[in-house]
């Protein structure tokens, strides 16, 4: 008995059952289950549901799979769908959009890892937003912390040549004070530096 | 080894559509449509309309086959349904009920 294969040119639109190995290369919308290995060649293109006791994807899946033993994702697998085995194996570089099952002994295990997996990812999200809205009204001050780190020696070096946004304004409008600021400060300084020194002078 | 091959214990329920050669040894069921060449293994059972360029039954064939080069039915096989190609053979100990339409 031969393994099953189909090339690349080959379509089917239906389902696909029974016992043994199965090479897809080609196209198939429908069903496929198996009870041997199944493998999703690079370049084949499914619109099905896969099953097997080992499904190893290369290709483009659009549908669900599940596995008795293993699904491997190699690393060009694209697949949108859901995966369920008691083990997975996703290649850097395969990309899947989905929900993985993997049948972790134990609901409360199973409970635990998505809550400590979802958790690091949202308290710290969480808790830097908890403090802000305590802070809700110094916000707008972190944000313009930002700013009146930039801003306060823009002001304060525009404040004292009111000459400098002229030499700006030619250059740019409105965006420009925040670019020009940089090439605006020696100038400035310069300016300003000259003017005591003449002064004092 | 053909292109594609559906092995005997796989079961196909619906259209294959191929550029290709195709072997059957299990199961289809529905529509089988090859440019090129199509092979119904002996212990495969298809229950449907086939076409391609070379048809070779070898099994139990229950369908309507059609084919631009010829049309062969092998020892042992068991077809029933109409048969259009050009050249058809039925080999002796093949069993076939139907129709031939050899474009005459």
């Amino acid at each position: 008995m031969s393994a099953s294969v189909l090339s690349e040119s080959t379509s089917i639109r239906g389902k696909i059952r029974g016992e043994g190995d199965l090479e897809i290369r080609g196209r198939v919308e429908g069903e496929v289950a198996i009870g041997g290995e199944l493998v999703i060649a690079e370049g084949a293109l499914m619109r099905a549901s896969l099953s097997g006791s080992r499904v190893v994807v290369r290709g483009a899946v659009l549908g669900d799979i599940s596995a008795s033993e293993a699904i491997v994702l190699e690393e060009s697998a694209r697949v949108v769908g859901n995966l369920t085995a008691d083990r997975i194996a996703i290649a850097l570089g395969a990309q899947i959009r989905g929900e993985l099952r993997m049948d972790v002994p134990g609901d409360k295990v199973e409970a635990r890892r998505p809550a400590t997996a979802a958790a690091p990812r949202t308290t710290p999200a969480a808790v830097r937003p908890a403090p802000p809205p305590v802070r809700r009204e110094p916000l707008p001050p972190v944000r313009s912390v930002v700013v009146t780190r930039k801003a306060p020696e823009v002001v304060t070096q525009v404040q004292a040549p009111p000459s400098a946004p002229s030499h700006s304004s030619s250059s740019s409008s409105s965006s420009g004070p925040k670019a020009p600021p940089s090439p605006v400060v020696p100038s400035i300084k310069k300016g300003a530096k000259a003017a005591p020194k003449k002064k004092t002078a | 080894m053909a292109s594609t091959v559906i092995g005997a214990g796989i079961t196909v329920e619906g259209e294959i559509v191929t550029d290709e050669d195709i072997s059957i040894q299990g199961v289809v069921r529905g529509k089988i449509d090859a440019k090129d060449a199509v092979s119904i293994e002996q212990g495969a059972t298809v229950e449907a309309d086939v076409s391609g360029s070379e048809v070779q039954v070898g099994g139990h064939l229950t369908g309507n086959v059609r084919a631009t080069d010829r049309v062969v039915i092998a020892t042992g096989a068991r077809v029933i349904g109409d048969v259009k190609s050009a050249r058809f053979t039925i080999q002796d100990g093949a069993q076939f009920k139907g129709h031939v339409d050899m474009d005459v």
